[in-house]
């Protein structure tokens, strides 16, 4: 493939398409307040909604994909952060370093943010319309809307094609 | 490329918020001034340097410390009564009485609290010890032991001395706390916390000043004497605060069981 794949617009779109747009970045905010103790957990609930749907449709697999990824950065700081507690709280048994607390409000300050631009994302999935995070869009749409975007298995419903050379 | 451009914004993004709220907590007021409060230290390397400090002064210690149960029952009970109260400092507190005719107490990296006999022998009751050992806790509380040496010789020394095993340059490190003492707001921040441990234990506040006054009475040409003197400035006003607030305390004192004479007996048997 050598060309972009044009994005579809909001009315050539399917309710349940948009839907299921939406729900992935619905799905961080369930998986958000349980992964608070563990981190990873939204990441993987994340990973699980994205490799389930990511065949429906190139507009939902952008969707998920982005959901997915640009929950990197904060899962890795809140992971960060969990791991100095445990480490010096609980392994160690020694007093917090320094630097914890104000590290503390830097991941609750990103968490915020994360949660702010995703939910602006949510609205605009549910409208059948696109939002590029920062880094993370530009890649999801490279993905799936690029030159060099990955075919979503169609073949897989039309199993039967003709001989080669035709 | 943009994506790379956008991961550099990103990542400049990440900084400024991460350097803004370290900012912020650096120079909050609240973080400045009292050098003493225990919010102030707990750098990572400080802790890790006063934890090896205090397993090195810990082996010196054990080595000389009196082990008589008339002793220990004593400290122990007096410690027992005044754990709930006693805040919380990084390592746990442990007193060790050692025969000298030095009149001083002093509190060394780690929590290690150390009363000479000397200073035991001029006290009348139980509850004055637990004034003087309620004193060192709060000062191992605040960590102003590793804050003076911290000031004295430098954190990275400090590290360097604690990262090395000499039983010489630990034994100096002891002599150096013990002859130095703490600053004038150090030791008033430590009387007004041990004051409050010792309202809270009940225990009245005011036998820190029976205690100082006892070692005041002392014959102050007795080297021993100036020695706690000088290390402890400024008695005559922390008797009068200690008056003050015993004055002012509403709690029931409880005395301490604890055989104060089978101590003394003991003590004018040990040379």
């Amino acid at each position: 493939m050598t060309e972009r794949i044009a994005l579809p617009q909001p009315h050539e779109l399917s309710r349940r398409e948009k839907e299921d747009a939406m729900a992935a970045y619905l799905m961080n905010f369930a998986a958000w307040g349980a992964g608070l103790p563990l981190p990873s957990l939204n990441l993987i609930a994340s990973a699980v909604y994205y490799f389930i749907n990511r065949r429906k449709s190139r507009f939902v697999a952008f969707h998920c994909f982005q959901a997915f990824t640009s929950q990197l950065p904060t899962t890795l700081i809140n992971m960060f952060g969990v791991g100095m507690f445990v480490d010096f709280a609980i392994i160690l048994q020694k007093p917090l370093p320094k630097i914890f607390w104000p590290y503390v409000a830097f991941a609750v300050i990103m968490n915020l943010l994360y949660v702010a631009f995703s939910i602006y994302a949510c609205v605009l999935a549910a409208k059948g319309r696109v939002h590029y995070f920062l880094v993370f869009g530009r890649w999801a749409y490279a993905k799936y809307y690029g030159p060099n975007a990955v075919p979503l298995d169609g073949q897989a419903d039309r199993p039967n094609l003709p001989p080669s050379g035709y | 490329m943009r994506i790379f451009r956008e991961l550099l914004l990103l990542l400049a993004f990440f900084a400024l918020v991460a350097s803004g709220v370290y900012c912020i907590w650096r120079f909050w007021p609240s973080h400045k001034g009292n050098p003493s409060s225990p919010s102030h230290d707990d750098s990572t390397i400080l802790v890790s340097a006063e934890g090896k400090l205090r397993e090195l002064m810990r082996k010196e210690l054990v080595v000389d410390a009196v082990r008589d149960p008339a002793v220990t029952d004593v400290v122990k009970r007096i410690q027992e009564r005044l754990a709930p109260a006693t805040g919380k400092a990084p390592y746990p507190i442990e007193v060790y009485v050692i025969d000298s005719p030095t009149i001083n107490a002093v509190c060394m990296p780690g929590g290690l609290i150390v009363v000479y006999s000397g200073l035991l022998r001029r006290l009348e009751a139980p509850e004055e010890l637990a004034a003087i050992i309620a004193h060192e806790s709060a000062h191992a509380v605040h960590r102003d032991s590793m804050h003076a040496l911290e000031r004295e010789i430098g954190i990275a020394a400090l590290f360097t001395l604690a990262g090395g095993r000499s039983d010489a340059l630990t034994t100096r490190l002891m002599r150096r706390l013990i002859g130095s003492g703490f600053s004038r707001q150090q030791e008033s921040d430590a009387d007004a916390d041990a004051e409050r441990v010792l309202g809270a234990s009940d225990i009245d506040p005011g036998m820190m000043a029976e205690a100082l006054r006892r070692i005041r009475q002392s014959d102050d040409s007795d080297p021993a004497v100036l020695q706690y003197l000088n290390t402890h400035p400024d008695i005559e006003g922390r008797i009068k605060t200690s008056e003050a607030l015993s004055a002012a305390w509403k709690g029931k004192a409880r005395p301490i069981e604890a055989d104060w004479k089978k101590l003394r007996a003991e003590f004018r048997l040990i040379k």
